[in-house]
């Protein structure tokens, strides 16, 4: 079971209340086309493209946790926390903030030296999309006013 | 499938309370949170504990008007039951049912958990020979670190890129190579000898 901001909130002070911001939802999500699409460009690296990836997936769900009356804290593990708690609003099953989370995962490792495949930027991209198409629908759904 | 600590131990709830308490040596336990923890009823537990204790390989140290448990690490006994505890118990059986739905060659558990040296804040480091991403790897055992609050953390490579690294004498699968492993799914013996077949 996802946890949702407020119980995130109230375990890690993850979170703090703030007002939605019409503005910044849709400049989270134009952001997130562009990494997108810089996850598809063949001339840079293979690392670099992943990481346009998980920023495209990350920008997505500001915008989901804004439309929710929520802004991130620095406290750490607070990226973590942001996409279990869009995946919560958006409701994604467990299956899918998983395979967003690994993302989160697979990027972190870059510290310890190990490298990002072909597959990995594959599994990358496709649960961007997934996550993506969810959210967007959500928000869509729930707040159409946010993405006029 | 049976459950090897249950058949070891000769009893669901002994193998149950010892499992919860060798597999979290730094933490203690009231009764009934012992009992939730390991999915016993209250009364068989407490008999259980009674001669846990007396056998030395629990404590039971006054808290309140109750008692809490805890496994007893000076206990020479201890070290091999938590290995044993590592290979066979609960974590290690949810592991390797996931496992067993991965298209992999080999995959084990390396580290500290294999070592035998992991303490309550360790992760649990998984190895997996296949054609899946890390990031496939990662993500299938996600919901076993939720269940067991224990962060996973898997590694994948191909047999042939594996083969490559360790020719090229890379620190990182040297180590995971040479150190201790507990088989998930296939033989890491196996995996050595191919390894060296083809060297």
């Amino acid at each position: 079971m996802l946890r949702a901001a407020k119980q995130l909130q109230a375990e890690s002070s993850a979170f703090a209340p703030c007002p939605q911001d019409k503005t910044a939802v849709r400049a989270w999500i134009g952001a997130a086309q562009a990494k997108a699409t810089d996850a598809d460009n063949v001339t840079v690296s293979l690392g670099t493209r992943f990481e346009a990836a998980y920023d495209a997936a990350f920008f997505v769900a500001l915008a989901v946790l804004n439309a929710e009356g929520w802004k991130s804290r620095s406290v750490e593990g607070h990226h973590g926390f942001v996409l279990e708690a869009a995946c919560a609003a958006a409701g994604t099953s467990d299956a899918s903030f998983d395979r967003l989370d690994a993302l989160r995962d697979v990027r972190n490792q870059k510290y310890a030296g190990i490298e990002r495949t072909a597959a990995d930027l594959r599994d990358a991209k496709a649960a961007l999309t997934e996550f993506s198409q969810i959210a967007v629908d959500w928000l869509q759904a729930k707040h159409e006013a946010l993405l006029k | 499938m049976s459950d090897p600590l249950v058949i070891i131990f000769g009893g669901k709830t002994k193998a149950r309370i010892l499992d919860v308490l060798l597999s979290h040596p730094s933490e203690s336990y009231h009764l009934r949170g012992l009992a939730l923890a390991a999915g016993t009823d209250s009364g068989n537990t407490s008999k259980l504990l009674k001669l846990l204790v007396e056998g030395g390989l629990v404590l039971a140290a006054p808290d309140r008007h109750s008692t809490r448990y805890s496994i007893n690490s000076r206990s020479p006994l201890v070290p091999p039951l938590r290995q044993l505890v590592a290979c066979a118990g609960a974590l290690m059986a949810d592991l390797r049912s996931v496992a067993a739905g991965i298209d992999a060659a080999y995959i084990g558990v390396y580290g500290s958990v294999a070592a035998g040296t992991d303490d309550a804040d360790s992760d649990i480091d998984v190895l997996v020979v296949g054609d899946l991403s890390v990031v496939a790897a990662q993500a299938a055992f996600k919901a076993i670190g939720r269940k067991h609050r224990k962060t996973v953390n898997a590694v994948a490579v191909t047999a042939a890129e594996l083969a490559k690294k360790l020719r090229s004498g890379a620190a990182f699968w040297t180590s995971i190579a040479d150190g201790k492993k507990i088989d998930l799914k296939g033989a890491w013996i196996d995996v050595a000898s191919r390894e060296a077949t083809a060297g």
